[in-house]
């Protein structure tokens, strides 16, 4: 059996490999793979990598560092292909582009950073809605109005302030001063053809990957020899249709079931895989079974589904494109010129985590305060 | 879905410890691939 779970090798920078020695005892890579990844640093300067991963990442290490580490690691993150996607827009990634070596600054980067004594991840034991509902009651809680199951169908001009047009029965029409957009790029795209014709053309453009996500809760201890893993990531060149297996029940104490069983949760669809039928076609039942037998094969476990769970998420990733950040930055020139006031912010634009989607908030927030003193002064 | 520690504590949201569930110290993450395909070119 050729096609089975390897380990990766230690020491990886979001699968940059930071020495030579873990690398070489991996069997995930090749004789070759592994001695065209160690000449990384005796290797010139590349030339243009076009702001794309997958090509920086080939330039320095090889086809397979960027197939079999680098692809499936930042790849799982965004739903991306890794040939498609912005170097710029994975922070840690571009970072080693600056220097002469790319190993040479990974391992500096990683010996820099402090070990950590704690768990390095958290989450809201009650799920993430926690957080949305946190939120709310913030917000609520200092006078906010929230509104919800009312979409926005334009955004134009009324004098010196803005008129959003809404489908609501008994609240069509709310007047701004400044206004931050937060929606998916192409619905942004829809509400702001009114305000400006380029920014709404740029915004359709935008590509989004679909992801279809499948809870499984396994029947008692069928894979035993996974406890304490994590998960798994497929590598392109090896995928059908499932993309990732996380084993929740192993990474959080509050999932793991008492009578044994596991609870996964199956990545199927990305970036340039057909994933349309997965959104619009498969039935529940048939993406549980594909699920099955997919992750019976990676594990080589016969695996059975006592409960699961399918959650469809179309259009959910935005997917950077080489020459995301000026394609952007172009955007927010125009509409600071167009539409003083408006601001863009989300998923769409600056990085598609929470964290990088609470700084784009925060950001957004501080330049409606400036705007709004301005406006008044 | 899992989010950074460091997440957590910069965030100002009314979310106490008690309500967050801490995660793998480090995740244990392996990859399927076909065994040394290069090998055999």
């Amino acid at each position: 059996m050729r096609k089975k779970l390897h380990r990766i090798p230690e020491g990886l920078m979001l699968g940059v490999p930071t020495g030579i020695n873990s690398l070489a005892k991996s069997d995930l890579i090749s004789r070759r793979g592994k001695i065209r990844a160690a000449m990384e640093p005796i290797l010139p300067t590349s030339g243009s990598h076009g702001d794309c991963v997958g090509t920086f990442i080939r330039q320095r290490f090889g086809k397979e560092v960027q197939q079999f580490l680098v692809d499936p690691l930042v790849g799982s993150i965004y739903a991306a292909d890794t040939q498609n996607f912005s170097l710029a827009m994975v922070p840690q990634l571009a970072d080693l582009a600056e220097g002469r070596s790319a190993l040479l600054t990974a391992r500096k980067r990683k010996r820099s950073s402090p070990a950590l004594q704690t768990p390095i991840f958290e989450t809201p034991r009650g799920g993430l809605t926690m957080l949305t509902r946190a939120i709310e009651q913030a917000i609520r809680s200092m006078g906010g109005t929230i509104t919800t199951d009312t979409k926005v169908e334009k955004v134009s001009r009324r004098h010196k302030a803005y008129l959003i047009v809404t489908d609501s029965q008994t609240n069509p029409e709310i007047i701004a001063d400044s206004i931050i957009v937060t929606s998916p790029a192409r619905a942004s795209a829809t509400m702001l053809i009114d305000l400006d014709e380029q920014v709404s053309a740029s915004l359709a453009t935008t590509d989004h990957a679909s992801v279809v996500m499948v809870t499984v809760k396994t029947q008692e201890t069928e894979i035993p020899s996974f406890r304490g893993l994590s998960g798994y990531l497929v590598a392109k060149p090896d995928q059908d249709r499932v993309t990732a297996v996380s084993f929740g029940s192993n990474k959080w104490a509050h999932w793991q079931p008492t009578d044994g069983s596991m609870i996964l949760r199956v990545s199927l669809g990305r970036d340039g895989a057909t994933t349309h039928d997965l959104i619009h076609e498969w039935e529940d039942e048939r993406l549980v079974t594909q699920v099955i037998d997919e992750v019976s094969r990676h594990t080589q476990t016969a695996i059975t589904a006592d409960i699961s769970r399918v959650t469809r998420w179309p259009d959910a990733f935005p997917q950077y494109r080489p020459g995301h950040l000026a394609h952007i930055e172009k955007i927010e020139r125009s509409l600071a010129q167009s539409s003083p006031g408006v601001f863009i912010a989300g998923a769409s634009m600056r990085g598609i985590g929470i964290p990088a989607c609470v700084a784009q908030g925060e950001n957004s927030a501080k330049s409606v305060v400036e705007f709004l003193t301005h406006l008044r002064d | 879905m899992t989010v950074s520690r460091r997440f957590f504590h910069y965030m100002s949201l009314p979310l106490p410890e008690s309500q967050l569930a801490e995660g793998p110290n480090e995740p244990d993450i392996v990859v399927f691939a076909d065994y040394a395909r290069q090998e055999l070119l």
